[in-house]
């Protein structure tokens, strides 16, 4: 019998296979993890957050519908749970996102064995002091970008703005990007950065 | 459109990464792909190195990744199980079963109680500390520590305001109904174990613990019935306490700032047995009360205290009473010598 596809698991799911509750799980909590400690380096918190958006998930299962792209669905979710606990709202509060009113820590590593020594860290360096000075909104655009390799339509969804918002955010985020590092060879960077993000 | 070959003799490492091609073959090769770059290799085998180290510098431009241990992973299932198991079977159920108790309720008092499935919404206060909730119609609940309200997250126009309490709450109830016959909107319900509270609009105190339930009025009118019983239901007025114990509802004339002064970070007493207020101690802060003479709980104190500190609440009851009270943060208890 061949490996049933995602949407045949969550089908199994919606209809309370406990099995197909697992797979999912297990395909996306080192994912949302990930994901979430970009946000909080409260480790507490973020597990939180998953263990209430699969208990969630659960409890809804015979009301949820059928997600085009369940990481999304997942992502968007999780993010929600995130920024409520964080801003500790009550249950029944909308959360309404103000600009940038967050933080999004990331950190870029260039491997070893490509760049040796001294000019590795130098470069490490400056790409992430780059990627300090755009804003959270911004990381975490190019983050879902380059990381999670979701499109600009999806990237939409899971921060909850516009396709058109998603796409401005991404050029402010790389124009910058670009402008700041151009002066030396980490223009190789920012435009691989670009490239990849774009393309 | 790609170029031809001869075009990258001269490539550098930094012209390969800037080319759109090379990039695109890297991040999403392809067997045509593959082959035009092995040609130029081939062709021009000073680009193999560059092409390595641009391919390398490529692939391994990585955010930092933050791990989840395959330990951690286990233990957030376990949990997520654990609930799910909770959630699917017994409190499901349980989530019914007080939506018939509530029918059954509804008999008694003459209310029908429509079910809707609206996701409950369940808020639970820590020991030590109080919560203020908004409900959905704009009342108040105040939550004393130790305690949990559950309701739904909308409430529908035409049907009843229901709340289900363990603990202790003290409510502000908005009073919806101006004249005529009454409507469903303008009912609210509160359950406890035991008891059902109707009221229009008005504050009172429902304490709900040890198995005993106590209401105490501030202003306005409530009536109470027993969940799945039938009779007359009891009617409190401003400064009556009901309770509630084995069984059965009576009513008696109390202080009532005694038992909603919690809410303002204060404790009211007149001859309160010591047991009482050690009941009180464990069932807010947490702590396991020993004495080392039972005689201590038939003292009694009349007063009031402040709640806002657990250590200045223990430093004032052991002053007023003569007493050593010292808690072990270790094993919860909270020990009482007699001086």
């Amino acid at each position: 019998m061949p490996e049933p596809t995602e949407p045949q698991h969550w089908q199994s799911f919606k209809a309370g296979n406990a099995d197909a509750f697992e797979y999912l799980y297990r395909s996306y909590a080192a994912g949302l993890y990930n994901y979430g400690s970009k946000f909080s380096k409260d480790k507490d918190l973020i597990k939180e957050c998953i263990q209430d958006l699969f208990v969630g998930i659960w409890t809804r299962r015979s009301t949820l519908g059928n997600p085009d792209h369940l990481k999304n669905y997942l992502y968007k979710s999780f993010r929600h749970l995130l920024f409520k606990k964080a801003f500790q709202l009550q249950n029944f509060e909308v959360y309404e996102e103000e600009t940038d009113n967050y933080s999004f820590q990331v950190s870029l590593n260039v491997e070893e064995a490509i760049i040796d020594g001294e000019h590795r860290s130098k470069v490490t360096e400056q790409l992430n002091l780059a990627m300090s000075k755009l804003t959270a909104r911004q990381r975490e655009a190019v983050f879902l970008r380059f990381y999670e390799q979701l499109s600009y339509e999806e990237i939409a969804e899971v921060m909850d703005i516009s396709v058109k918002a998603s796409y401005k955010i991404m050029a402010r985020a790389l124009g910058f990007l670009k402008e700041n590092l151009s002066k030396d060879d980490l223009m190789l960077l920012s435009l691989l950065l670009h490239l990849k993000l774009l393309n | 459109m790609k170029k031809q070959i001869s075009a990258y003799e001269t490539y550098t490492l930094a012209e390969l990464i800037n080319d759109q091609d090379f990039l695109l073959w890297v991040l999403h090769p392809d067997e045509k792909s593959d082959l035009h770059w092995q040609n130029i290799e081939n062709d021009y085998p000073q680009l193999k190195d560059p092409i390595h180290q641009a391919k390398a510098i490529v692939l391994t431009m990585r955010f930092e990744k933050d791990d989840l241990e395959k330990k951690e992973q286990d233990e957030i299932w376990n949990t997520i199980q654990a609930k799910t198991t909770l959630l699917t079977t017994p409190v499901r159920k349980l989530w019914y079963r007080y939506a018939a108790a509530a029918v059954l309720a509804g008999a008694l008092l003459g209310i029908g109680i429509l079910y809707q499935n609206n996701q409950p919404i369940a808020i639970k206060t820590p020991y030590g500390q109080l919560k203020t909730i908004t409900l959905p119609d704009g009342s108040l609940v105040t939550l004393n520590a130790n305690s949990k309200i559950k309701y739904d997250k909308d409430w529908n126009k035409n049907e009843i305001r229901e709340v289900w309490i363990e603990g202790e709450a003290f409510l502000k109830v908005k009073h919806l109904h101006t004249s005529g016959k009454i409507a469903d909107r303008e009912r609210f319900v509160v359950h406890t174990g035991d008891v059902n509270v109707e009221v229009l609009g008005t504050s009172f105190n429902v304490n709900d613990r040890r198995g005993r339930t106590e209401v105490a009025l501030l202003e306005g009118k409530i009536s109470l019935g027993l969940n799945g019983a039938t009779g007359k239901p009891l009617i409190l007025s401003p400064g009556d306490i009901a309770e509630f114990d084995h069984g059965k509802l009576i009513k008696k004339p109390i202080n009532v700032a005694e038992y909603a002064s919690w809410k303002d970070g204060r404790l009211y007493f007149k001859a309160v047995p010591l047991a009482k207020i050690f009941n009180y101690v464990e069932d807010i802060y947490g702590y396991k009360v020993v004495v080392d003479d039972p005689e201590i709980l038939k003292k009694t104190i009349s007063g009031s205290l402040s709640t806002q500190n657990e250590q200045v609440l223990f430093k004032a009851l052991g002053m007023t009473l003569n007493l050593n009270i010292t808690p072990n943060q270790d094993t919860k208890e909270l020990m009482i010598t007699t001086k």
